[in-house]
């Protein structure tokens, strides 16, 4: 932690070698939540770009005793990709659409796995934000309860209630795709 | 009264709610019996519509145990995700827990079991390079660091105090005005530098003229003032001078501007020194006949007084055109020829001591109006003072053949450039740019260590080797 709070008073004296390690700690957390979130490689990777743009721009307003630096990145992070839909609100679907008929067109052209990204993504859609960015900070990006708690600024235990029915909701429209047995 | 009332209403309530009737409580109170009536039997009617205590207590038992069911529940799932996490098999998880949690269980499988999406390198160093960029420009924006090239002097003003404060913003400013000025002065001394070697005609001779006028206008010492006129006076002499022996036409009006404001009279022309009348006479018979013709025929006989026609040449003169100069005006600095028959009493260095009329001159004042020392020549009646400096030319000179008396050191001198025996002012070479200069032999410079201008090299005096010069 205390090696966390030099490299971060280093970063705030815009120093470009902490700047670099900030970015390689955390970029690919960031990345996997925007992605999650939006759907999108090359627009994840341009976001995820964006939050470290606003956080070196607002580095100096960032302070040790308020929400720890990652949940601090999370959430400039949730808020681009709420103001990129705002601004394209229809954007996420026709992606996340156009991507699934593409899959489903040319099967051996698309790994497995990005196939599995899309359904998981278009399952997460049908969950409230707060149950969204649950999941995906708990299984994507591994974080805590507390640390998620922080990011969203509530308690463990709302955390734990929104995690409990982001999960059963997500169980029901996966099973009741055929993508999990029911 | 109505605290006493707002008591009375709340004893009646409690009575009320442990089940007494309502007549029998108002009976308790008949002097407010009639105020307490239409709240009791409000209470009473919302007691009737609420459900009965021990119903309330049943609700309540019911949304408790619900609440702790889901409490559960939540626990459950959190231990199902830490389980998945740690990597127990989803298939022990659904045999043992219970089936409403299964969904909970598969979808946490399928979110650990799905791959994590990753960036592609090129997009994380391409990300970190930008970062990198934009790192650097806020630091020389902060000054932190020092600007690129382009920007040296931006960022060294920036890097004189530690962060961006209106005060060092202030100073960054005020030291960036004050090298914009030093380079505008600095452009303009290169212009006035430029103008004070200018001619008339020249592009720059206007500045030169302006920054005279403006010495005149701020020497408020009327001897300066004068001073500096007679200056500035004995400069346009010489500029013209200048004009003709570079072959270049003379502006009329500047010579007669001068012979009006300085030898309109003999009182004036008497007022003129040597070099000045000599310089003047050679320069009206440059002119043509109508500026002579506009003199005061005492002045023009001061001036020509042999009367000869204007335009014939003088024998002893180079002068092929009109633009052409005669060369006959000696600097006072100079060992000038003596007229006729006085060169024959006594040797001409004899004759003309050198710093004879210059001691006797007042303190001189140089451009920038400080006076020199008591032994420098003075800038009116030294003709080689400024302008010689200012125009990097070096003046008219003469090539002063030594009489046949003197030793000399070049005996092998071609006859044919002895000077005539007739004691008239000798003919010399101008230099290099005059033209059939290059049959003379190299001039020999001896400068006058006595003479010498302040700031500025002595004028060449091009002629034959020193001679000893007896002491006066």
């Amino acid at each position: 932690m205390q090696e966390e709070h030099d490299l971060i008073r280093k970063a705030q004296s815009y120093d470009p070698d902490a700047f670099g390690a900030i970015y390689e700690r955390f970029y690919n957390g960031v990345y996997r939540y925007i992605f999650y979130r939006v759907g999108e490689q090359s627009l994840a990777e341009d976001l995820t770009m964006e939050v470290f743009v606003k956080a070196m721009e607002a580095i100096d307003t960032y302070s040790f005793r308020g929400v720890p630096f990652s949940a601090w990145l999370y959430r400039i992070a949730s808020n681009l990709v709420v103001d990129h839909f705002r601004r394209q609100p229809s954007q996420m679907a026709v992606s996340l659409e156009e991507k699934l008929v593409a899959s489903l067109e040319h099967p051996t052209g698309v790994l497995e796995s990005e196939f599995a990204h899309h359904q998981l993504r278009r399952a997460l859609s049908e969950l409230t934000d707060d149950q969204q960015q649950v999941v995906i900070l708990k299984f994507v990006d591994g974080l805590s309860n507390l640390e998620v708690a922080q990011i969203l600024g509530k308690t463990e235990g709302a955390v734990k209630s929104l995690q409990h029915r982001a999960l059963a909701s997500l169980g029901r429209v996966l099973g009741e795709r055929g993508e999990v047995p029911a | 009264m109505k605290y006493q009332l707002e008591h009375l209403l709340d004893g009646c309530l409690s009575q009320l709610n442990e089940g007494a009737d309502l007549e029998e409580v108002l009976a308790q109170y008949p002097a407010h019996a009639d105020e307490l009536r239409p709240a009791l039997a409000a209470s009473a009617l919302m007691r009737e519509i609420a459900p009965p205590p021990r119903r309330r207590l049943e609700h309540k038992a019911e949304l408790m145990a619900t609440v702790a069911r889901r409490r559960r529940l939540v626990e459950s799932v959190e231990g199902v995700v830490v389980e998945i996490k740690a990597g127990v098999p989803v298939e022990e998880l659904l045999a043992r827990l219970p089936v409403e949690l299964h969904p909970a269980v598969l979808a946490a499988y399928r979110m650990q079991s799905t791959p994590t999406p990753m960036p592609t390198q090129e997009s994380i160093a391409e990300g970190k390079q930008r970062l990198m960029a934009l790192v650097a420009e806020r630091r020389i924006e902060l000054g932190l660091d020092a600007a690129p090239k382009r920007d040296l002097a931006g960022g060294l003003l920036r890097g004189l105090l530690p962060s961006p404060t209106w005060g060092r913003r202030l100073v960054t400013g005020a030291l960036a005005a004050a090298l914009m000025v030093s380079v505008g002065l600095a452009g303009l001394l290169q212009v006035g530098t430029a103008a004070a070697s200018s001619l008339p005609g020249d592009n720059l001779y206007h500045v030169k003229r302006l920054g005279e006028q403006a010495q005149v206008l701020f020497a408020f010492d009327p001897d300066l003032k004068t001073t500096l006129r007679a200056r500035f006076d004995e400069r346009r002499l010489l500029e013209l001078h200048a004009l003709a022996r570079d072959g270049r036409a003379l502006p009329e009006d500047l010579l007669q501007g001068f012979l009006d404001q300085r030898a309109a009279t003999p009182e004036d022309l008497a007022r003129l020194s040597q070099d000045q009348r000599e310089l003047l006479r050679s320069l009206l018979e440059m002119a043509g006949e109508d500026v002579a013709d506009d003199l005061d025929p005492s002045v023009r006989e001061a001036l020509l007084p042999q009367t000869q026609p204007k335009s014939a040449p003088e024998p002893q003169t180079e002068r092929g055109s009109n633009n052409s100069v005669s060369l006959d005006w000696v600097p006072s600095s100079q060992p000038r020829p003596l007229p006729e028959g006085e060169a024959d009493e006594e040797p001409i260095l004899e004759e003309t001591p050198i710093r004879a009329p210059i001691a006797d001159a007042p303190p001189a004042v140089d451009e920038t109006g400080d006076k020199q020392g008591a032994s420098e020549p003075d800038p009116v009646t030294e003709p080689e003072g400024p302008v010689s400096s200012e125009q990097g030319d070096p003046p008219p000179v003469v090539q002063r053949e030594p009489d046949e008396d003197e030793p000399s050191e070049q005996p092998d001198e071609p006859a044919a450039q002895q000077p005539p025996a007739s004691g008239q002012p000798a003919v010399g070479e101008p230099g290099p740019a005059e033209p059939g200069a290059g049959a003379e032999p190299p001039p020999v410079v001896v400068p006058d260590p006595e003479i010498g201008e302040p700031g500025g090299d002595p004028p060449p005096i091009v002629g034959p080797p020193p001679l000893e010069q007896p002491a006066p």
